[in-house]
């Protein structure tokens, strides 16, 4: 086995913060952006998506859920 | 013949009589450096064809395939008038214990001197004994598997195509260091070819990988290489590799893929397996609303699944994270991650709904504190109820925990951070919270936060439990 003695991955940074008007740290910002969509149009797509998802993924091999 | 003349000639001489008196492993060695500038010139007149525009070169191939051709009959050749030599002569002195203290030497370099490699190889050819030891020093250090392909002079010149690359870097990134220098050994440099591919390929992922795509005034953070080495080992026979692959910035930014090649046994027959977990990705806040995380992924997973046409006997079987980051415990499942059950039990699953069921309940302690209607309480209960019934749910999935509550109650979260239901919201004029400036469900709420994590995964092949069904659930949702 080679090992790397040198290998320094250092842990996440706290940047990329999301931090609401009281200076409070809310969350991870690239996530809030890309993944949160947070308009009820947005929210009301993936929901369907993963009901509809959830009916696949249960359906019973050549059978109706 | 003046002395101008003779001087000339002289060389030519002793070229004719080395000639005449080279064996065959001398010869085949001479061969092979003829057929190694051959093809450098091959790969010359292909690079300003393509410069110009031409792809289609049937002619060019034509002649490429006669001289490997060629060269492959002539080395057969040699190897018998080699193998007939050394039976009708005398061995020559040979020491096993120094012959094999050179193949160690050479296969431990850093970097990798290819022509020591490609002398011991075919200094091995026609003298059974040093082909002998050679290999037992190659099966020691790389396995019988990986012993066969260094000794194919192809993967010999794959692996120094690598080797020059890594230590040149990647053409449009200047700046970006891709690996350290004292790390290039013959192991490490058949782990990252086996687990990350050719150069062509490193070369994509690492882009795909790259915020100064969308941030040119980025500066690469060069104090650690792009493709880090974690281990190779070749025990079994098979490689198991760990490395890492990441993009670090100077504001901070960085994003970290780890990347492993698994040995895999099934029937008595040794295989690999690929997998590839998305560590890190961290942008730093001024380089907010660019949909930079979508894009990467996106890039990467297009990325895995080209490997996976093109390396079918070594697929990536799967995508692996810790849903821990915030919102990436409800994002993740709305992305069609399912519970990676090789990082999780039933009990741990257990856990986490519990956790999530924990989160609900503090909303609900506070909306019952300021009073619910008849209606309510009853939507809540069976809301509750629905938690119990998940955590009494061995097959429950990621995507049916972020659904529980999804025809309400919603709750409401003022700018103070109270909790209330839709119709408590609305009895006084409230202002929404940054973090929830629309009504959320239980099941996402209880997916949020980063005090509670899971294990995701999808798999990219079809074959296995998911069916591709989750893969396909990605792709659209990152489409």
């Amino acid at each position: 086995m080679t090992e790397n003695p040198f290998k320094k991955i250092n842990p996440p940074a706290m940047e990329g913060r999301l931090i609401d008007k009281t200076g409070k740290d809310i969350g991870d910002k690239a996530f809030h952006e890309t993944f949160m969509d947070m308009t009820p149009e947005t929210e009301e797509q993936r929901l369907k998506e993963l009901e509809a998802f959830v009916a696949e993924i249960k359906r019973p091999p050549g059978g109706r859920l | 013949m003046n002395v101008e003349s003779q001087s000339q000639e002289a060389p030519r001489r002793r070229e004719s009589s080395a000639s005449e008196q080279a064996t065959p492993s001398q010869l085949s060695k001479r061969a092979a450096d003829e057929m190694r500038s051959l093809r450098e010139l091959f790969a010359k007149s292909e690079a300003e064809l393509a410069s110009s525009g031409v792809t289609a070169h049937p002619e060019l191939d034509a002649l490429k395939q006669e001289a490997e051709a060629a060269h492959q009959e002539l080395e057969a050749a040699l190897a018998e008038a080699g193998a007939e030599q050394e039976a009708g002569a005398d061995a020559e002195p040979f020491d096993e214990g120094e012959q094999y203290g050179r193949v160690m030497d050479a296969l431990s370099a850093s970097p990798v001197n290819f022509s020591d490699l490609e002398t011991l190889r075919v200094e091995a050819i026609g003298h059974s004994e040093k082909a002998r030891v050679m290999k037992e020093a190659f099966e020691n250090k790389l396995g019988s598997r990986y012993t066969e392909k260094l000794l194919n002079p192809e993967y010999a010149r794959e692996l120094e195509r690598l080797q020059t690359f890594l230590e040149n870097g990647i053409d449009d990134m200047e700046d970006l260091k891709l690996f350290d220098a004292y790390d290039l050994t013959t192991e490490n440099l058949i782990a990252v070819h086996e687990t990350l591919g050719t150069p062509e390929d490193i070369a994509r992922i690492v882009k795909a990988l790259d915020l100064k795509r969308e941030l040119p005034e980025l500066t690469y953070q060069n104090n650690q290489p792009v493709i880090q080495l974690a281990g190779a080992k070749f025990e079994s026979g098979e490689l198991d590799a760990d490395i890492t692959l990441a993009n670090w910035y100077d504001d901070g930014s960085h994003i970290v893929r780890g990347f492993t090649h698994k040995p895999v046994e099934q029937d008595g027959t040794m295989s690999a397996v690929r997998s590839v977990k998305h560590d890190v990705f961290n942008i730093s806040p001024e380089h907010h609303n660019r949909g930079l995380a979508k894009r990467v992924l996106h890039d990467s997973l297009e990325w895995y699944l080209q490997q996976n046409e093109r390396h079918p006997d070594k697929p990536i079987a799967d995508i692996k994270l810790e849903a821990n980051i915030d919102v990436g415990g409800y994002a993740w499942a709305s992305y069609g991650f399912g519970w990676d059950k090789e990082s999780m039990t039933s009990e741990t699953i257990k856990e986490y709904i519990q956790s999530t069921k924990e989160r609900v309940e503090t909303i609900v302690s506070h909306v019952r504190d300021l009073g619910l209607i008849e209606e309510e309480e009853r939507a809540i209960t069976d809301l509750l109820s629905a938690y119990d019934q998940a955590l009494e749910n061995p097959d429950i999935t990621p995507q049916e925990l972020a659904l529980i509550g999804k025809n309400g109650p919603q709750f409401r979260q003022d700018a103070s951070r109270n909790w209330y239901t839709e119709r408590q919201f609305a009895l006084e004029e409230r202002e929404a919270s940054e973090e929830f400036p629309t009504a959320v469900h239980a099941g996402k709420y209880g997916m949020l936060g980063k005090d509670h994590r899971w294990h995701g995964t999808v798999e990219l092949t079809a074959n296995g439990k998911q069916s591709g069904k989750n893969l396909a659930l990605l792709q659209k949702r990152i489409s």
